[in-house]
């Protein structure tokens, strides 16, 4: 027989399997709420495209009447819109690093609802966004450095004294990997530290992740493999209508079709893709809870390792 | 709220047991470790069969004629498939419900009765696992089954568990000053007010103290160092003893006096 859920709460530090399970877990205990947050958070993300609609009408129409003034609207209007789009954004990183928050308030056992999360950190919502930039920058920058000093570099060194480069070009690729790998583990929680300390700056934050993760960047490695792995198969249901697409047009492709099925096949083609593309977008907001949970888990299992976060004696009764 | 779902039940004797269950976690990443294992012996196996071929070819070409190829590769398929089950159910019943991903993780499969698993149940988990592993459908009956029972363990009546209680043993070492430090704790402090959850937190910080950042265990020690001195009301540490020596102290303490009673 099985029982309900322990009440035993897991503390202190946890392997590579249970900082997965125990995300699921969450996500599962919580469905409901984090899919909500996350929905919300996807809608955020998008909106300011559907907004752009009606300055881009009123444009056009200036632009009959007075190209001029057309041309001064269009400036005004795309830098409110690049504000307009950058809250949005920032309120689209704060619904996720809520779902953090939530997620590290049930590990500690001092859970709180969406809205006090929310309300705890709505006011950080620019640093959110100022971090995610940072982040963006500072791997677009480590991913280039990289590529010109493993792969670029060894191959003008090399290039002078042996025409035989594959090997090199192999070796060198597969050490950047590996080193993005790392960098990536280490940097993988900027916005939790944010999301859940209090008086927290934004290097702070990106220090904190960096900080907390020395000596783990492997066993957070295998993390992200292994929470990729669990959430595979509910990616490969996207696929299923893809292949349906693919082939719908193999007859197109190979020639032996006649041309009265073009339009059929091209249409059963297109709402494939389409369909294909809905079901993404609908299972990327299913994972959003998870990866978020898992890294509210990780920062746990880190904190716990680090700084001893749940070493407590019956500490009720002390205070 | 806990994190991993634990299975219940009583023994003939009446006695009951708890396990934690493994966790899709821990089951995806034993079968990530032992699919590459599998990787591994396979290719090895691909690149003997075809370095051989010729040898292959020149003995039994003459009676098998054109079809020597398609046997081959018919044999090929064969052999590699039973490497596959053959993987499973050998390492999962001569290593009592472990293969080696398994082992490594720290997970362990049992019967539904808490009985060790046996050739047939290891057998069925193995035959069901291509049906498991299609589309990722064992993961979907793991994550939405309270028992985390995939195909393979309904039919088999099996279940997969954690094998390590969450506080491990204890592998720390501690100082000489600590065992004469207890001995006067013995004595003077009221050690026996301490609890078993105490203790076990007392035991935790020396275990991982290793591992924490000096500025966090240092405070951390001096925060349980109070805590614990309020219990079993022992008002003065003597000078020269850090937080953690203390700790250390009470811990030997605790332990000697439970072995007393």
């Amino acid at each position: 027989m099985s029982s309900p859920p322990s009440s035993r709460l897991a503390v202190g530090p946890l392997s590579v399997g249970n900082v997965v399970s125990a995300a699921l877990r969450l996500y599962k205990d919580h469905f409901k709420p984090y899919l909500g947050v996350a929905f919300r958070g996807t809608l955020w993300s998008v909106f300011p495209f559907f907004v752009s609609f009606f300055p881009l009408v009123i444009w056009a129409w200036l632009y009959q009447v007075n190209a001029n003034l057309a041309g001064v609207f269009g400036i005004v209007a795309i830098i409110a819109w690049l504000f307009f789009w950058g809250n949005c954004i920032a309120k689209s990183l704060t619904h996720l690093a809520v779902l953090s928050r939530l997620s590290y308030q049930t590990l500690i056992n001092q859970p709180e609802t969406v809205k006090q999360a929310h309300q705890q950190i709505i006011t950080k919502r620019w640093r959110f966004l100022i971090v995610q930039i940072l982040m963006v920058v500072l791997m677009f920058a480590i991913n280039v450095l990289l590529r010109i000093f493993l792969v670029e570099v060894p191959i003008r060194i090399f290039g002078n004294i042996t025409s035989n480069l594959g090997g090199f070009i192999l070796i060198g690729q597969f050490l950047s990997w590996m080193l993005y790998l790392w960098i990536t583990s280490r940097f993988f929680i900027p916005e939790v530290p944010l999301a859940i300390e209090n008086n927290i700056s934004i290097i702070n934050s990106i220090r904190r992740s960096w900080d907390l993760s020395k000596g783990f960047a492997w066993k957070i490695a295998t993390i992200i493999l292994v929470a990729n792995l669990a959430t595979l198969p509910i990616y490969i249901l996207a696929g299923i209508p893809l292949v349906i697409g693919f082939v719908a047009t193999v007859p197109l492709w190979t020639q032996s079709y006649d041309l009265s099925s073009l339009p059929y096949l091209g249409g059963i083609a297109s709402l494939a893709l389409l369909a294909a593309i809905l079901i993404f977008v609908f299972l990327n907001i299913l994972a959003i809870p998870f990866w978020q949970s898992l890294k509210a888990v990780i920062y746990y299992d880190l904190r716990s390792r680090k700084e001893g976060i749940g070493l407590e004696l019956r500490d009720a009764e002390f205070k | 709220m806990g994190l991993f779902n634990t299975f219940r039940f009583e023994t003939p004797e009446n006695v009951e047991l708890e396990f934690i269950l493994a966790g899709l976690g821990n089951r995806v990443y034993a079968l990530v470790i032992d699919y590459l294992i599998l990787a591994v012996v396979q290719i090895v196996y691909i690149l003997l069969i075809t370095s051989f071929s010729e040898t292959i070819v020149s003995l039994f070409g003459n009676k098998l004629g054109e079809n020597v190829a398609l046997w081959m590769f018919a044999i090929l398929t064969l052999v590699n498939f039973f490497i596959y089950m053959g993987y499973f159910a050998f390492f999962e019943t001569l290593w009592q419900g472990q293969t080696p991903g398994k082992r490594y993780v720290k997970i362990r499969v049992i019967r539904d009765d808490g009985r060790r698993v046996r050739l047939p149940q290891a057998t069925l988990r193995a035959l069901l696992r291509p049906l498991d592993d299609f589309l990722g459908l064992g993961i979907f009956c793991i994550f939405f089954s309270k028992s985390e029972k995939r195909l393979g363990d309904w039919v088999a009546g099996t279940l997969v568990i954690q094998e390590d209680s969450p506080l491990g043993t204890a592998n720390f070492s501690l100082s000489q000053a600590a065992e004469a430090l207890a001995i006067q704790l013995q004595s003077e402090a009221d050690i026996l007010s301490l609890r078993a959850e105490d203790f076990a937190v007392i035991r935790s910080y020396l275990q991982r103290r290793a591992e924490m950042n000096p500025k966090a265990r240092i405070e951390l020690s001096r925060s349980l160092a109070h805590q614990v001195q309020d219990i079993i009301t022992w008002s003065s540490i003597p000078e020269g003893v850090t937080p953690t020596l203390f700790l250390e102290a009470v811990y030997l303490a605790y332990q000697k006096q439970g072995r007393e009673f």
